[in-house]
């Protein structure tokens, strides 16, 4: 009797440790994500501190347009990438991921092409051009890491790792892609926009 | 070995549309922004507004951020659980 009450116990723990694990690995991303907000709110404050609502001409506002649309549809494949694999369609999900990683790559060049023209429009030591190789370039830094740990959720479930009861990987690293996104949707304003 | 997806009841061609939804907003707010700078008197009352209003649409659709508050929910349910095995011994 004390032997099957172990069991249905042990069972019942067996149950629970996974949905147990998964509430702590959100929890603890958000965390994460949290802490990297204040980075960032750290950068973009100082930008409006030292300059106010003062905006370079200089910057391409158009191509500034034209890679915010690409990272938003990105966003838009890497939160399709995510619901094929909650459904377990393996096909779509490699090919929303891998789709994600080629626009994170477009951005990341239509970025490198941005700094190339600014390097000529900010001598070293301008203030503006501190702040957004600074921002534009930590911004990037996470855009790349975030376009290998998709390459690599992409790379690890090519064989069907991932399936719709298990991929906390996927979900963490399209959460991290979309942190990317909303990072950019205030970015993108603050340097570009604003005047 | 059963993870918990809070909006799994949702039907997956619905959880489709609602993504091209909220991308379709959120393309349509990023034109508003950029209309605001070039046309606007005061382009902050425009980009400002805008801009939370896209960070506000990833956090909910894209990112689930609801799922923080949904551990409450599901500590409830494991409570419950816990209650209805107690309950067969």
């Amino acid at each position: 009797m004390a032997i099957a009450a172990d069991h249905a116990h042990g069972a019942m723990h067996d149950d629970l440790a996974p949905r147990v694990r998964l509430q702590t690995n959100r929890f603890g991303l958000w965390l994460f994500i949290a802490s990297e907000s204040f980075l960032f709110a750290a950068v973009i404050a100082a930008r409006f501190y030292l300059l106010g609502f003062e905006t370079a001409e200089e910057l391409n506002q158009t191509l500034g347009l034209g890679i915010t649309m690409i990272l938003l549809v990105s966003s838009l494949t890497a939160y399709l990438a995510e619901e094929s694999i909650a459904t377990n369609d393996q096909k779509k999900f490699l090919r929303f991921t891998w789709l994600t990683v080629l626009l994170a790559i477009v951005f990341v060049g239509g970025v490198a092409y941005e700094w190339s023209e600014a390097f000529s429009h900010f001598p070293p030591g301008d203030l503006y051009g501190t702040l957004f190789f600074t921002t534009t370039g930590l911004h990037a830094f996470h855009v790349i890491t975030g376009a290998l740990a998709l390459a690599a959720v992409g790379w690890v479930g090519r064989d069907g790792r991932w399936n719709d009861e298990d991929h906390w990987p996927v979900e963490g690293v399209v959460k991290y892609w979309h942190f990317v996104d909303v990072v950019w949707v205030f970015i993108f304003p603050t340097l570009y926009l604003l005047q | 070995m059963a993870l918990v997806k809070p909006h799994h009841h949702i039907h997956r061609r619905q959880r489709f549309i609602i993504g091209g939804l909220v991308f379709a907003a959120l393309v349509i707010l990023t034109l508003i922004e950029w209309a605001g700078a070039v046309y606007a008197t005061k382009p902050m009352l425009v980009i400002g507004p805008a801009a939370l209003a896209k960070a506000a649409l990833i956090l909910a659709f894209f990112m689930h951020v609801r799922e923080l508050w949904a551990v409450d929910e599901l500590a409830e349910a494991d409570h419950d659980l816990a209650g209805d095995e107690g309950g067969d011994d």
